[in-house]
């Protein structure tokens, strides 16, 4: 069966992808429904960091020779394309790892400095572990109160209790995050932060999941930091990004020290280079923020409008499909509209690593586990559940492989 | 199909031996994946450094169920010290299997670190 898959052509995407053209245990077309733990990457960006190696290798900043100069050219115009990407001027644009190292790092750059006795820290009870240990722990080191947002019967954050921990006046932060990597809930960004702006509080948005998925304009989000990494979002692995409102960024202070990020070293002193070079010290990964570049423009050749409606689209026929699916329980919201990105369930009385395992056997890749949010699986008294979840080369078809495979599962354990 | 899911590996899976739990166990001993949600609990009655009793609770995947059935099957009447030693490749050949696959080698092996919770 063809299906019409509206503004975006599946069949030129995924031609984009070589890796998705691989046949796995023996015959079986590899369907890929584990984007939300990292995203294949399109041949333009493998060409980008090829080229950047194979022509351009140099280290950033100092060679006075033909390669120094392009070395740097190339990096500093790949985080102006990545910060442009996301709506933010290019020096807002903190150069990291991973949206953990992101969210880790904002902790040791401002929170370290600017949380403590008194003050309250806000996480939320769907948050990935890495936007609320990082917080659970700077509350026990600073003495400050850890409060966490819960989450509704039907997978929504409960914005009242949040109304309410702001109206105590104490609290100094609130981390969530945008769309979750479990129940696949996207939260209303625009919301909390008016909230919190209110309450002069700052907000910190875990986009690693929105990222992939939407248009983000980062000034137009709001929100005081926004937390990302490349390898969702077509991107290489080892790059992503912390962007910090202007302001802000007058307040904090480097945690890392070194080369890139002085200015001036004396036997007394040490002064910083510039934000947001002073963020960063050592090498940077330049092949990497290059090829996060070409993943940008990659997606911006798409139309992040349309790759937001595809996946609304695959969203909504998921959710459709395995509803209807004997034996499975479909997670988070029920209504469409509210999720971005992916679809969890629980298979009764079956494990999500067997189904896992046996939907591995049919050629399908999906997640099972508790996809790091332990404290949202122990909440819904979830062992463990099952995660199929897309992007930009996914398709339709994909999910109706999905749905006959778990077929298969009922065969073997013999519902 | 995944030759993971062998006849005995189900049959252990959706009916283990010796599930349940015992009045007046002299040993009570668990150990748990956390990062798979995987649990498995023992109470064992050791009678002149001998196992006599073994009943085990837990909640968890076909392979860790079936490894705690197969090991709670294996352990009976032997001394603490052999449950102990119970190696990986034994239990593997109990189940018919040549080899376990690196993400679910934890599963397999998850009774046996129970065990080693024993004096």
């Amino acid at each position: 069966m063809r299906y019409n898959h509206g503004m975006l052509n599946p069949d030129r995407v995924k031609k984009d992808f070589p890796i998705l053209s691989r046949v796995i245990h023996e015959n079986k077309r590899l369907v890929y429904l584990d984007s939300a733990a990292t995203s294949q990457k399109p041949m333009a960006v493998l060409t980008a960091i090829q080229d950047y190696y194979l022509h351009h290798t140099a280290n950033v900043h100092r060679g006075i020779h033909v390669l120094g100069d392009e070395s740097t050219k190339m990096f500093y115009a790949a985080r102006a394309n990545i910060a442009a990407f996301f709506g933010a001027d290019a020096d807002e644009l903190i150069l990291m790892r991973n949206t953990t190292e992101a969210l880790n790092g904002f902790i040791y750059m401002w929170a370290e400095r600017h949380v403590g006795k008194g003050d309250v820290v806000v996480s939320s009870g769907m948050e990935h572990h890495s936007n609320f240990v990082p917080w659970q722990l700077l509350a026990k080191r600073k003495g400050c109160t850890f409060e966490v947002i819960p989450v509704t019967e039907t997978g929504e954050l409960d914005l009242k209790y949040l109304q309410k921990l702001l109206d105590g006046g104490k609290v100094k932060v609130v981390a969530f995050v945008h769309v979750s990597n479990a129940t696949g809930t996207n939260n209303p960004v625009e919301n909390i932060v008016k909230m919190a702006k209110k309450a002069g509080v700052i907000t910190v948005v875990d986009g690693a999941q929105s990222a992939p998925h939407m248009p983000i304009n980062f000034h137009a989000l709001g929100c005081d930091v926004y937390a990302f990494s490349g390898h969702k979002m077509v991107g290489p692995m080892g790059i992503g990004g912390l962007i910090v409102r202007k302001e802000l960024l007058k307040d904090m202070e480097p945690f890392l020290f070194g080369g890139g990020m002085i200015n001036e070293v004396s036997l007394e002193e040490t002064t910083f280079a510039d934000v947001p070079d002073k963020f960063i010290a050592g090498t940077p990964d330049v092949a990497s923020a290059v090829g996060l570049a070409a993943a940008c423009d990659y997606l911006t050749s798409l139309d992040m409008k349309h790759v937001f409606a595809h996946d609304a689209m695959l969203v909504k026929y998921a959710l459709e499909k395995l509803q209807n699916v004997e034996h499975v329980t479909v997670i988070g919201p029920t209504d469409a509209s509210k999720r971005c990105g992916s679809v969890a369930f629980v298979y009764n009385s079956v494990h999500a690593h067997d189904v896992a395992q046996i939907l591995d056997s049919e050629g399908i890749a999906v997640r099972s586990g508790h996809h790091c949010t332990m404290p949202l699986h122990k909440r819904f008294g979830w062992a463990a559940t099952t995660r199929a979840s897309f992007n930009v080369y996914t398709t339709k078809e994909d999910i109706d492989a999905l749905v006959l495979a778990l077929q298969k599962v009922k065969e073997v354990f013999k519902k | 199909m995944s030759d993971l899911y062998q006849e005995v590996i189900l049959d252990h899976a959706q009916h283990p031996h010796n599930f349940g739990s015992l009045e007046h166990p002299t040993h009570t001993i668990k150990d748990a994946n956390a990062s798979c949600g995987d649990m498995v609990e023992m109470y064992l009655v050791v009678k002149n450094g001998k196992i006599t009793d073994v009943k085990w609770r837990g909640i968890g995947c076909a392979i860790s169920t079936a490894s705690a059935s197969m090991v709670s099957d294996l352990i009976k009447g032997k001394s603490i010290a052999s449950a102990k030693a119970l190696t990986k490749e034994k239990l593997m050949k109990e189940m018919g299997l040549d080899e376990i696959l690196p993400t679910r080698e934890k599963c397999l092996v998850l009774p046996l670190r129970v065990l080693q919770h024993l004096p």
